[in-house]
């Protein structure tokens, strides 16, 4: 043993290596709690990882277009260059307030670049650091060529802004067709219920008409990006992600030729109309006035088109053909005098005689223009529109067989066209008196009922269904506007008439057109067959009436029906709606417009290739 | 042969030893480098050089004073003690405060320093007095202890603190100092630290009555801060944007590398900032490491930790002198405990606290600091054995 200075000291040769073996325990203790975290819980602690920093973004599909039957493009996409801010780049240490700092410098520099002013305010630019920090935020939407130009020379000197695309939605053919497509509306960033995504990159929205109703389809599957945020929440680095899948183009059943006579003639008057093939209830045609240009809606009205929507008293984003609701007037007695023929047992042989009014209490129903109609029965009766025809006849059978007739017509229910917020129309009862009048049904209420009046409430595409039954025969046709490949459309019910009982009413519509109430159909390149009607609403002075009218073509084999009403009308529905659907018409069937001397300067809108809405065969 | 005439010295230092504190000296610039590579501030970026020109220093240090007899540097432990509890309380006096504690005068972290002089003195105190292992030498010896303790532990850093105990009492332990006062007090200081964890358990639990909390909180000797790292050991998933942050992230880190890590410079909870600035490249530099470097990366850095350990033990089991031997231990002891405390806690193992990870984490003082103590070891290595007394 070597000797130390001072005394040796002496050795227990043990306890260092118990020391050691402490180390061991204690390095041991490491190894198997290291194993636990990085090996056998790994995955547990990547999860964790992820969900603190990954970001699941909702990538947009493009939308799909929409056509009419012709190919013609309703609806289309097109790319909105924007200039935005990508805030990874521009931020700043310390607080918020110096990235914001820094973003404002950075817009003005570029506003001072591009010489537009920038309007996103501070506060804005707050909201998206808070909300949406790991986004895009376009400051300057719908950059033209120039102004890129001018921008991209200047690109290194204006770091954190670049340009960005966003799909827009945009309706080539400007207002025409507005109430059938509807609009889409950017998406709002609707608060996250939905666990899958963190962030939505906005799409479009379908907010009306077949936008909305077809939204799902148009709308495509959203992809997602998966983007790696730091603590504070900036983005990154992106991650793999699912690429969107585009929206299917929808072809619709509306022909822009029909649509374009039908919205130019309703032009400057409230009304609507809506125009069907009888043989499959396809749509062709369905319009309201006044209307108004969905570009205006997409991605969003400004905040003064709005106030002027909200304000205008024309309601123009209100879909008269399939939301409205009308007493139909006289168009309705095509529907009694079926109800009289099956049900009622009448035939050709019941006559009235007519003296220009009925006797009703409190006052009588007159006929228009105090006319005197002489004996008239059925068909001469729906040729001169006879009030006092109707009233009597109604008088004898009953209201409930022509209430009956108007359900199996499809009134009073939803026709089930692809628009959204049907009107299901009203057809009055007993019950429905009591309850709201608590008073019974009167012999009156039938009498107003069988002239279209009283509490009978119709919508525009309600009668154009009803009108199509009696063109083909009796198959009440759901309307579509999507095209389908169902041929011969998707039929509701039958309704089984006599012959005689269908020929009758036919018959009178055809006299309507070529003798009585209906003949400023007349001229159009096709044989007609229709009823007008008049409904009066409103009292005194303000007495205004809805001019009707409804008919199908051609008579001797009918392809299309149609239903139109002018609110507000000067004219009876034979002056008022007349010249309308005999511009349509025209419009379809192809022979130049033969306009009455005394219409001269009406729009004559046929060109070629018409014929094919309709197959050929008129 | 005399290794202070010829170069024999060199040979007789402990080669492994060496090699592994340079191979971590190695692991500590590259993640040093790594944990702030992305940092915007200049003086951040460049710790890993820093790191290295320490290390380099550290290592010329170290071949210096193996050269030199340790014994002759035991000489001037008293001035070292000394000044290091001088430096003590200039901290707490003039220290430069960072979130809420004074730990740094003029650049130093006499914390640090303190751990090495209360082991010299001890070393020598300890392993020179036969005639005296009784109750005296170990109350001598708490009370050596004390001063330095009580010092830091003002400032306040609870960790530092603590390691003194254990160092100490594995001193007290080879040195056959009264072994049964070294037991009851071992026994105490469980029991303590079971009774404090029980009383924050009593006081923390989510049924205490507010009132009945407050009044155990007072009677605890603890600030409200160490209480808190406390509580989030305990309860983890009580406060994980707060107080328990740290240690989240830190498991996160650990737990997310896996068999292999994510690649060196591609740690994401360092990159993107999940890992704070303030602590990845010093008390949490192991997240950094095993996030990147995985499980395997994690068991050479204990391998490296073995091949330090292992050797100053061997070193103290051949040494011929009490006072060389001692300090072996000692220093085997500090570099145990601040190793298991700094990876426990980045594994939930233990609570967080401000304790560095030998070698690797940045922090020039506790590396000097460390690299003296190893050149002591390796002095202790050359001269421990067959130099003949000189006097």
């Amino acid at each position: 043993m070597i000797e130390f200075r001072g005394t040796t000291q002496t050795f227990d040769g043990w306890r260092i290596p118990v020391l050691g073996i402490g180390f061991a325990i204690g390095i041991a203790i490491l190894v198997w709690r290291l194993h636990d975290v990085q090996v056998t819980r790994t995955s547990a602690f990547a999860g964790r990882q992820n969900r603190q920093s990954i970001r699941r973004v909702l990538l947009p599909s493009p939308r799909g277009r929409i056509y009419d039957r012709r190919g013609v493009c309703l609806a289309d996409n097109r790319p909105n260059p924007c200039l935005a801010v990508f805030m990874e780049e521009l931020r700043r240490p310390g607080g918020w307030s110096n990235t914001i700092d820094a973003v404002e410098a950075q817009l003005d520099a570029v506003a001072a670049i591009i010489g537009r002013p920038r309007t996103l305010t501070r506060s804005e630019i707050a909201t998206h650091v808070r909300k949406r920090l790991p986004l895009p935020l376009p400051v300057w939407q719908n950059v033209d060529d120039e102004t890129l130009a001018r921008f991209e020379e200047r690109v290194t000197a204006t770091p954190g802004v670049d340009v960005y695309v966003q799909p827009e939605r945009v309706y080539p053919q400007g207002s025409l067709a507005a109430h059938v497509l509807g609009y889409a509306g950017r998406e709002k960033p609707e608060p996250m219920n939905d666990e899958r995504y963190h962030f939505m990159l906005l799409g479009m929205f379908g907010r009306a008409g077949i936008e909305a109703q077809y939204n799902a389809v148009l709308e495509g599957v959203p992809g997602c990006r998966l983007i790696r945020v730091d603590v504070s929440g900036y983005r990154r680095l992106d991650l793999a992600g699912t690429d969107p899948k585009p929206g299917r183009d929808v072809s619709l059943t509306i022909d822009t030729i029909v649509q374009r006579e039908l919205e130019r003639s309703l032009a400057g008057q409230i009304g609507a109309g809506v125009v069907l093939d009888v043989r499959n209830g396809d749509v062709l045609a369905l319009a309201s006035a006044p209307t108004f240009d969905p570009n205006e809606m997409t991605p969003a009205p400004t905040r003064a088109r709005w106030e002027s929507i909200r304000r205008d008293p024309g309601d123009i984003l209100f879909n008269r053909a399939v939301q409205g609701r009308y007493p139909p007037g006289s168009t309705f007695k095509v529907i009694v005098g079926l109800a009289a023929m099956g049900e009622g047992g009448f035939t050709m042989a019941d006559t009235y005689t007519c003296k220009g009014e009925y006797e009703m209490k409190p006052k009588p129903i007159r006929c228009s223009h105090n006319a005197h109609h002489g004996t008239v029965d059925l068909r001469l009766a729906l040729q001169v529109s006879c009030n006092g025809y109707f009233c009597q006849t109604a008088a004898q059978i009953g209201p409930e067989p022509i209430r009956q007739m108007a359900r199996e017509l499809g009134l009073g229910a939803v026709s089930g066209i692809d628009l959204p917020g049907e009107y299901a129309g009203l057809v009055p009862d007993a019950a429905r008196k009591r309850a709201l009048y608590h008073d019974v049904w009167r012999l009156g209420d039938t009498c107003l009922m069988s002239i279209g009046q009283g509490d009978l409430l119709v919508s525009p595409l309600q009668m154009a269904v009803a009108t199509a039954a009696i063109a083909n025969g009796g198959r009440v046709l759901r309307p579509r506007i999507m095209q389908s490949e169902t041929q011969g459309g998707s039929v509701v019910r039958t309704i089984r008439w006599r012959p005689e009982q269908l020929a009758v009413i036919r018959r009178g519509m055809e006299d309507a057109v070529s003798l009585g109430t209906a003949r400023h159909v007349l001229g159009s390149a096709v044989t007609a067959a229709g009823k007008t009607g008049t409904a009066e609403y409103g009292t005194g002075s303000r007495l205004k009436k809805y001019a009707w009218m409804i008919a199908y073509a051609p008579a001797e084999n009918p392809a299309v029906a149609m239903a139109l009403v002018i609110e507000d009308a000067a004219d009876s529905g034979g002056m008022a709606a007349g010249p309308i659907v005999r511009r349509v018409f025209s419009a379809i069937f192809g022979a130049a417009d033969q306009t009455p001397p005394e219409e001269t300067g009406a729009p004559s809108a046929p060109t070629a290739n018409h014929h094919a809405a309709i197959g050929g065969r008129a | 042969m005399n290794p202070s005439k010829s170069f024999g010295w060199i040979a007789r230092m402990n080669l492994t030893l060496l090699a592994s504190i340079i191979g971590a000296l190695l692991v500590g610039v590259a993640f040093v480098y790594s944990a702030c590579s992305i940092r915007e501030l200049d003086a951040l970026r460049r710790l890993y050089l820093l790191h290295a020109q320490m290390g380099v220093i550290g290592l010329l240090l170290c071949l210096g004073l193996a050269y030199i007899n340790y014994q002759d540097i035991l000489r001037a432990r008293w001035l070292f003690y000394a000044g290091t509890l001088l430096l003590l309380v200039l901290t707490l006096l003039i220290g430069d405060k960072t979130m809420g504690a004074r730990r740094w005068v003029a650049g130093v972290q006499p914390s640090e320093l303190a751990k090495l002089a209360t082991i010299l003195v001890l070393a020598e105190w300890l392993g020179r007095r036969e005639a005296s292992k009784g109750i005296g030498m170990y109350l001598g010896t708490l009370a050596l202890t004390a001063a330095p303790m009580a010092l830091i532990f003002l400032q306040p850093d609870l960790g530092t603190t603590l390691v003194f105990l254990p160092t100490v009492f594995a001193m007290l332990f080879v040195a056959r100092v009264s072994p049964r006062a070294v037991g009851v007090t071992i026994g105490a200081a469980v029991l303590a630290i079971v009774l404090l964890l029980g009383l924050i358990v009593a006081s923390e639990s989510e049924d205490v009555p507010p009132q009945t909390r407050e009044k155990i909180r007072k009677m605890l000797p603890l600030s409200a801060y160490q209480r808190d790292r406390l509580v989030v050991f305990l309860y983890p998933d009580r406060d994980p944007f707060g107080r328990g942050w740290n240690k989240r992230q830190s498991e996160i880190a650990v737990g997310s590398g896996g068999l292999w890590g994510k690649g060196y410079l591609k740690g994401d909870q360092n990159l993107l900032g999940y890992l704070p600035a303030s602590v990845a490249s010093n008390d949490f530099i192991f997240s950094v490491l095993a996030e990147e470097t995985g499980f395997v990366g994690s068991m050479i850095v204990l391998l490296l930790a073995v091949g330090i350990l292992l050797p100053t033990l061997a070193v103290a089991y051949v040494c011929q002198d009490g006072a060389g031997r001692l300090l072996c231990v000692g220093v085997a002891m500090v570099t145990f405990c601040h190793l298991f405390v700094n990876i426990g806690m980045t594994i939930g193992l233990l609570p967080v606290t401000g304790v560095p990870l030998p070698f690797i984490s940045s922090g020039r003082t506790f590396l000097l600091t460390m690299m003296t103590a190893y050149g002591l070891v390796q002095s202790v290595a050359v001269h421990g054995r067959e130099t003949a007394p000189r006097f």
